[in-house]
Formats: structure tokens, sequence, C-alpha cells
């Protein structure tokens, strides 16, 4: 599986059909991640780990 | 009787016509946007002939598309771009160095920073084929320059599957992109040039690879050499510099002195060697400068910068031996920084 901020979602989809793994599980953060503070992105990612926890089974 | 080269890539029938072909190419996506020569099979074995490779030679896997580069589609895309046959043992040095795993293509061409990739080139082979290094170096007017630059974008385009919009992200882009080569003004250098730097003679020919944020031309008409010098660095000395923030992934920095400027710092004493450790005890910002704004979140610091202190300086490279100072370019009193970006490094292949 792999964790892309969503301005990458078309370069992650089109990484992972490159690497022959086109049905790859990619959880999507919002966009931006840069201007949040340490804090806002633990939030993200504790708000986001049942679908990384989800994507990580196969 | 020599056997005829075999090409491997698909033939494709268009009418003869110039606006179909171009139109194709386009529709395709393997078009930087500017018309590209149709890649014809005689064009493409006169390409590749006078090196005496064999077109099936693989050069390595280019990324983000997981692609095998072979000699005969760089030869491709050199005909695409322009170039002519004697260009291409440039072209092929320079797709070499670009598929080495240091200079990070998948990344540096793909983020939101955008980054030129630009193709310095020593040695006799940039008089010998025309490669500019004096007036206007950097910009259009020479063939050889803009074609090798082209060249190299085109393999990154359509092998490394760099579209804008789908695997290159970047935010605005630069024209660099398009072309940006250059040779080094070694007959005006006071210094050693870069492959002697490297430990090769004056006569070898390489090319060096920069993956880069920028140019930022400093203007700076002091009588001395080192005020020039302090101008060059004070001018990076500022937030929006993204260096500072990516020191910690190794990030590295250009300096492009003009021909006046070099001449003017050696007269008074500077080496190659003392430029670069001037550059990095003085281009330093205070941590406190850098806290919560530019690129503060990316938090990625060496062990040696303390954070918590707001005395710390932070320099503009993790060592001096991160900076690359060249001389090009003709008269006048105008300098450039390349700026680095944290996800490359500077990469050199022979020629």
């Amino acid at each position: 599986m792999s964790i892309v901020s969503s301005t990458f979602t078309t370069a992650a989809q089109a990484r992972a059909a490159a690497l022959g793994m086109p049905d790859v599980k990619i959880v999507i953060l919002p966009s931006p991640l840069t201007p949040k503070s340490e804090q806002e992105i633990k939030q993200l990612a504790k708000s986001h780990a049942p679908e990384i926890a989800d994507a990580l089974i196969i | 009787m020599k056997e005829p080269m075999r090409l491997s890539s698909r033939q494709i029938e268009l009418q003869d016509s110039y606006s179909e072909i171009q139109d194709y190419y386009e529709s395709e996506g393997w078009s930087d946007g500017l018309p590209i020569v149709p890649a014809t099979e005689d064009l493409v074995v006169k390409m590749i002939e006078p090196s005496g490779l064999s077109p099936d030679i693989e050069l390595g896997v280019i990324q983000p598309s997981n692609k095998i580069v072979t000699v005969e589609k760089v030869a491709i895309n050199s005909v695409m771009a322009g170039c002519k046959p004697q260009y291409f043992p440039v072209v092929l040095a320079a797709v070499k160095a670009v598929l080495k795993d240091e200079f990070n293509v998948g990344g540096v061409q793909a983020t939101t920073g955008g980054a030129a990739c630009v193709v310095v080139v020593n040695g006799p082979i940039r008089d010998q084929i025309g490669i500019h290094s004096d007036a206007a170096c950097f910009g259009p007017g020479f063939r050889a320059n803009a074609t090798i630059g082209r060249a190299v974008r085109l393999v990154i385009r359509n092998l490394g599957e760099l579209i804008p919009g789908v695997m290159d992200k970047a935010t605005l882009s630069t024209p660099g992109r398009f072309s940006f080569c250059f040779g080094e003004n070694e007959s005006r250098s006071p210094w050693e040039s870069r492959q002697e730097e490297l430990g090769y003679s004056k006569d070898t020919n390489m090319v060096t690879l920069l993956g880069i944020r920028g140019v930022y031309n400093v203007f700076d008409s002091s009588s001395s050499g080192k005020l020039a010098l302090d101008t060059l660095v004070k001018s990076v000395v500022t937030e929006g510099f993204a260096n500072y923030y990516q020191i910690g992934s190794g990030a590295q920095i250009t300096l492009v002195l003009s021909p006046e400027h070099a001449n003017e710092i050696a007269a008074e004493g500077l080496s190659k060697n003392d430029i670069k450790e001037f550059i990095f005890a003085n281009a330093r910002m205070p941590i406190s400068r850098l806290k919560e704004k530019a690129h503060w979140s990316n938090r990625v610091w060496p062990e040696s910068i303390d954070i918590d202190d707001d005395d710390t300086l932070v320099p503009i490279t993790t060592c001096a031996e991160d900076i690359v100072v060249l001389v090009a370019g003709g008269d006048g009193r105008h300098s450039a920084w390349l700026a680095g970006w944290g996800v490359t490094r500077i990469v050199s292949e022979l020629i």
C-alpha cells in the first residue's frame, strides 16, 4: 500500500501501474500537508489510521 | 559487408505531411510542446552509427516509469530534439548520469518544486561540437546547447513518463525544463575546471547533471572580487531559499561565476576551494528566522542542528564539498546561483 497527499494522486496511480501493481491500495491524505503543525499531522495520521490499517490487510 | 543496423522500436506510417506528423506526436504526448523532428529510421540509424554502439544496449532503468532505457530510445529522442549525431555521446553520458540512483530523477522531476535538469559539459568536446560557454550561454541561440538539453528532457518525459499533471506534479515548473545545457568556460576560468576537480585531466570530457530550483542572477559591480563574493553570499541568506530547510536530505548548491567575477576573486588569492569554504562559513541562517515558515515543516534536520537553540546557524549545505563552483558566461558583472533541491544529488559522468 501507499500513502500520498492528494496532490500526488495521479502520480501514485501512474507509478503503481508502472510497477505492475495497478490495484495497489493508495490512502490519500488531503493536501496541503506542509503548512500543518506537527500536532495537526499527528491528528491526521490518527484519523486515517483505520483506513491505513485496512489497506495493509491483503 | 556490414549488416544494416536493426532497430526494434515500433514503426508508424504517417502521411508525408508536416502538420499531420506534428499533430500525431503531440496527440501521443511525446512532445514538449515545441515541434519535433520526426524520428525516421534513417535519422535514428545515423544518430547511433558514429558511436559504434548497438541500438539494443541497455543504459539502465528510468524512474518513475520503471522502463529500460536503450541506446535506440535515447537516439530517437535525440533526433526528435534536433541533435546532430556528433552530439549523441554527450546526450548518452547525460542520460547515464540521469539514471544514477543519487540523482533521483523520479523524485526531482516529479515534486511540486519543479526543478530543471541542467547539463553542464566540460572538456575539449565543447569546442569540437559547439557547446557554448561564453556570452548568453544559459539562453537560446546555440544548437548544441539547445538540442542536447532538450534531448535529455525528452528522455525524462517520454521514457520516464514524467508527464505534466500526471507524474510531473510541479506547481509552476520552469522554462529550464525545455532545455538547459551549457559548457564551463574553461578558457576564461582562472581555476581548475570541473573534471580536474574530480581528478581527471583537462582533456577529459565530462557531463555534470544538476537538479535545480531555479537561476538566481546576482549583479555586483564592486571593485573587489571579495566584495562581489560577499554580495553573492548575502543574496542567498534568505528564508525563501529552500536549501537551508533541506540540508538534512542532502541539498547542494551551485554557484556559476562570470569570468569577470571569477578572475577578480582569483586575483585576490582565492581558489575554488577557498570560495566553497567562504560560502559554507558565511551563507548561514539563524534558525530563529527559519522557524514556523517557508519549508520548516520539512522536519529533516541533521543531528548537528539544534532546533531548540535560537542561536543555531544553519549552513546552506552540510559541508563545503556540497557546493559546486563553475565559471561560465561572457563579459559583465552577473553571476548566478543554481539553487539545489533536497531530493537530488549532483552527478557527473565521463563522455
